[in-house]
């Protein structure tokens, strides 16, 4: 079941299936291990509801909702 | 002594200023990389007998061109060809840190690697096999915990290990399989002689298409460019990938590869400390207080209470002040000797920049700490959305607090602190705001006219007054990146959380004086050097002849009926010459404000003391006791004093209303008349930003002492004529506006890099200021609105045009991503 | 004319090129009056301040600093305090007790 990451509920596991994203942003993210593949959980929003805090490859990092939305991703349950 | 050359890097929030720090000890130099204001720091440090200089990278995620900081610390090494580089690593994060580090063993100098914080990752229970990292990488990794002062012999030794079997180094290599074969095609165009980095490194770099590589390699030959496409063109169609992700998805997949043969996590998903500590400071109904919190603590701890040091500061400081006077030749009477007055203008400006230095000190270090314990982008992810409504950025925060969001502040540091702000535009934006906010000097300055103008409405005046700051720097933050700053660099949100740690305590106090370092050597020596200017303008062209005779004249009545006074008294004869006058006058000036600086009994014992062994006959009359001749005496030189003060408090006026500054206001008046301001107000406010003792009361008779009740009645006939309370908030209006003082405007310089940002720094804000406080006089004229009218109406459209502009959405025109170049997509 | 004293004044006294802090020393002058005189670290003139004697927290005198930033008066005979005001973060308070000829 494929989403966008912005959609994504707190607390939930997600893998990554591909970016859509160019130039500035995808290097960034490239650069930060946003590679197809990696395993994304969502910690928490901002109490303004922008941006999310997430936690990927041990490190959390914190992205806004329009960049999310880039990403796309599918759900899994970790055991 | 031998050399060696050392560069190092590493990821941010790896703890390499830690270990900057624990190496090269205090010998340290900052200056900045050529052309940018982006920080070097060089430290040296011996090790058996080799010196080593250790240059300080800009802590990058990659060895990319996409940021600032990534291109100048690729020019570094294209350049300076360091001869080791020393990549630290933080343990407890090794997958992505690995990431850079796979591109700087890449680039063919011997790289030797640290792995910082292990009492971190030990806490966390993740084991680390060291000797298999360090064969799979095929270099030296070193253990270290900076924060704890560990390590740091092992590294240099390990340094100096790499650099003796430096010519045995074996490139390090990731096999990227498809992209092979194009690296070597590019690698055989490569000019061996005239290119000496390693040719791998640099096609890889190329297919990346690193434009500091491509540009570099271009110098050899020139069509490489097209060859370069070509080949990631082919990569493309045959492998339906472009080079870039492919490269980025190759390193991680070693990354991880390398992780799991040697990393073991015992306790993968137990909540680290920075994790629970998180859950309330990132809480989402205790965040925004929590930060309001802190940043009230820091306001008060280094604002009001170092202010409050200041007191003893000060003392200090008027003490050097006086022994100067001392020095200098003394005043006739009202012939004050030019050299006197310039040395005393300069000293007094000194004075008070160096003032500020301990409040700063405390600032700066304040700030640090929060800076090592990572609560920066806490702030940053907490408030970005609405921050990024103006154009401006999380970390906003702190600058325009420290610039006086609350009560008051200064612009300085406030300034000062935009330097960690990622987005540039943001931080250009955060940069030409912070002026606008609430500069503590000003306050005075309101208190006095609203005390004058608005006694019962004071307390809603200074809401006013306090309020409107910010949201005048939303304002003008949203119109300068939709206009002026709309091409800067914006980056993309994405921003890491470091878990919290500790700072230590030498690097806190090393950042904080190498701060105030700067604020000395850079703010402190040009503001001199303007004030020198100022002063001139203010002196020149002096009196005309006619006015020089009647103050002449002035004087030698006051005099002449001092002697007139004088003659009955029994002591006249140690008072009967105008040489005894004028030393007697000299000494009593001097003996108070001596006194002025002494806040002790014992203080104020000492100098009795010392002027009584001076001149025992002029003591008795500054201090008379019961005897009614000295009493007379002391009458006498104090109604002098006072006239003397009166004729030079003229003289000053009148000089000032000459001066080229005097004729500068005169010739705004055709403008600035529609704001209410006429000529006087001018030159009061031009000399106002100069300052000091250049009171340009021509607005002035007396002002006498105990005479609260005639000043009430005065105002009461005041509010028919002269000023009302509608000019008294045009003149509020304007000086909301304007910047605040030349120090800020030294700041910004430094922090832009550029003069056109101070120019406009200065021009854009007095302009604005004119423009408004014009609009609201002539408009508050044309309705007979009363001063706090007009605040008000002023106060509700600002407040109004900041909500409207926030409502209207921010264009990121400088990245592109997604779908068709549109940045959001709606969900379903 | 107080109006223009002050506004003209208050521009003066303030917004320097780098503000400052606020001082004022207070003289028993021996004939049963004293005088305060205050001022600016920056040597900016402090005339038109706020000037006011409390005593047992009420305000007893209530007037502003002379064009030669001073003030003299006529010594109290119980404890009082003196306060310069020139707004937030610029307030001197000096106890009648520390007052020395």
């Amino acid at each position: 079941m494929r989403s966008q990451l912005d959609t994504i509920e707190v607390g939930q596991n997600v893998r990554i299936i591909k970016l859509h994203t160019r130039g500035k942003l995808m290097h960034k993210l490239l650069d930060m291990g946003f590679v197809p593949g990696s395993e994304i959980k969502v910690i928490r929003v901002a109490p303004l509801n922008d941006p999310m805090e997430l936690k990927i490859h041990n490190y959390h990092i914190s992205l806004r909702k329009s960049e999310a939305n880039l990403i796309e991703v599918e759900k899994y349950e970790k055991n | 002594m031998k050399k060696i050359k050392v560069a190092l890097a590493g990821q941010p929030n790896c703890g390499k200023s830690t270990i900057f720090n624990l190496v090269s000890g205090i010998e340290q130099h900052i200056a900045n990389y050529p052309g940018v204001t982006v920080d070097k720091k060089v430290g040296f440090f011996k090790y058996d007998d080799y010196k080593i200089e250790i240059v300080d990278l800009p802590g990058t995620y990659s060895f990319s061109s996409y940021s600032l900081e990534e291109r100048v610390a690729k020019e570094f090494i294209l350049d300076d060809t360091p001869d080791i580089i020393v990549n630290v690593v933080d343990a407890s994060n090794i997958k992505r840190n690995l990431y850079l580090t796979f591109q700087l063993l890449e680039i063919g100098i011997p790289v030797i690697v640290v792995f910082n914080m292990m009492d971190v990752a030990k806490r966390r229970s993740i084991e680390i096999d060291i000797n298999k990292i360090s064969s799979m990488l095929g270099t030296q990794v070193i253990e270290a915990s900076g924060s704890k002062g560990i390590g740091s012999q092992s590294i240099m030794k390990g340094i100096l290990d790499a650099y003796k079997n430096r010519e045995q180094y074996e490139e390090f290599k990731i096999n990227y399989e498809e992209l092979e074969i194009h690296i070597k095609n590019i690698e055989s165009t490569i000019n061996p002689k005239s290119i000496v980095l390693n040719k791998r490194w640099l096609s890889i770099k190329a297919l990346e298409s690193d434009q500091t590589i491509i540009e570099h390699l271009k110098t050899d030959k020139k069509d490489i460019e097209e060859k370069i496409l070509k080949e990631e063109t082919e990569f493309y169609e045959k492998n339906d990938k472009d080079t870039i992700s492919f490269l980025a998805k190759m390193r991680y997949e070693s990354a991880d590869v390398i992780y799991h043969e040697s990393v073991k996590e015992k306790e993968k998903d137990k909540l680290t400390i920075t994790d629970k500590a998180d859950k309330i400071v990132l809480n989402k109904y205790l965040a925004i207080p929590i930060l309001i919190g802190l940043m009230f603590l820091i306001y008060e701890i280094s604002i009001v209470w170092g202010y409050k040091l200041t007191d003893y500061t000060w003392p200090i400081l008027a003490g050097f002040k006086n022994i100067v006077i001392d020095i200098l030749p003394k005043a006739q009477f009202t012939d004050v000797p030019m050299i006197t007055e310039l040395v005393i203008w300069i000293v007094n400006s000194g004075n008070a920049l160096i003032n500020y230095i301990p409040i700063f000190f405390i600032l700066f270090a304040l700030i640090a700490i929060l800076e090592d314990i990572g609560y920066m982008p806490r702030m940053a992810f907490v408030l970005d959305r609405i921050f990024k409504r103006f154009g401006l950025h999380g970390q906003s925060t702190l600058p325009l607090v420290l610039g006086g969001a609350m009560v008051g502040g200064c612009a300085v540091p406030g300034v000062m602190a935009t330097k960690g702000i990622a987005d540039e535009r943001a931080r250009m934006a955060t940069i030409l705001t912070v002026p606008y906010m609430n500069c503590l000097a000003k306050v005075p300055f309101y208190t006095l006219l609203l005390g004058a103008f608005f006694k019962f409405e004071m307390t809603l005046m200074m809401f006013y007054i306090s309020t409107i700051t910010l949201f005048v720097a939303f304002i003008v933050a949203k119109i300068l990146t939709s206009t002026v700053l709309k091409t800067r660099e914006t980056a993309p949100f994405v921003m890491e959380l470091p878990p919290y740690h500790l700072p230590t305590i030498k690097g806190i106090i090393i950042r904080a004086s190498q701060r105030v370092w700067v604020y000395m050597k850079k703010v402190v020596t040009i503001v001199l050097a303007v004030a020198i200017v100022l002063f001139a303008m203010l002196q020149f062209p002096g009196l005309s002849d006619e006015k020089t005779a009647y103050y002449e004249n002035q004087s030698i009545n006051a005099l002449n009926k001092f002697d007139k006074k004088a003659m009955s008294i029994k002591y006249y004869e140690e008072i009967d010459s105008s040489t005894e006058v004028f030393a007697l006058l000299n000494y009593y000036d001097e003996y108070k404000s001596k006194r002025m600086n002494t806040s002790s009994k014992e203080g104020a014992l000492s100098v009795d003391k010392k002027y009584l062994e001076q001149n025992k006959v002029f003591y008795k009359f500054i201090k008379p006791k019961k005897d009614k001749e000295a009493r007379k005496v002391n009458k006498l030189i104090r109604k002098l004093s006072k006239d003397r003060k009166r004729i030079l408090r003229n003289i000053k006026n009148d000089k000032v209303e000459n001066s080229l500054l005097g004729m500068a206001g005169r010739g705004m008046e055709p403008i600035t008349k529609y704001a209410g301001f006429d000529w006087k107000i001018n030159v009061a406010f031009l000399s106002s930003f100069a300052a000091r003792e250049s009171a340009v009361a021509t607005l002035g008779s007396l002002y006498e002492n105990n005479k609260s009740d005639s000043i009430r009645a005065e105002k009461a006939m005041e509010l028919n004529s002269g000023y009302t309370s509608l000019h008294a908030t045009a003149i509020i209006i304007f000086m909301l506006l304007t910047p605040p003082c030349i120090a800020t405007m030294i700041v910004v310089k430094i922090q832009t890099g550029k003069y056109r940002w101070m120019m406009f720094a200065i021009f854009f804000p007095v302009t604005l200021g004119i423009v408004m406080s014009s609009l609201v006089f002539s408009i508050g004229l044309l309705n007979d609105w009363s001063g706090v009218e007009a605040m008000t109406y002023y106060y509700i459209s600002i407040v109004s045009l900041a909500l409207i502009l926030g409502l209207y959405p921010n264009k990121n025109t400088n990245w592109r991503g997604g779908f068709n170049g549109s940045s959001y997509i709606k969900n379903k | 004319m107080i109006k223009k004293i002050i506004i003209g004044l208050a521009l003066m006294s303030t917004t320097s090129l780098f503000a400052h802090t606020a001082i004022m020393s207070c003289f028993d002058n021996g004939d049963d009056t004293i005088t305060c005189e205050g001022g600016f670290s920056d040597g900016s003139s402090a005339s038109g301040v706020k000037f006011t004697l409390e005593q047992k927290g009420q305000v007893v005198l209530d007037t502003r600093l002379s064009e030669d930033s001073d003030i003299t008066f006529d010594k109290l005979r119980d404890e009082y305090t003196v306060v310069f005001s020139a707004g937030e973060g610029h307030k001197i308070y000096v106890n009648s007790s520390d007052i020395t000829e």
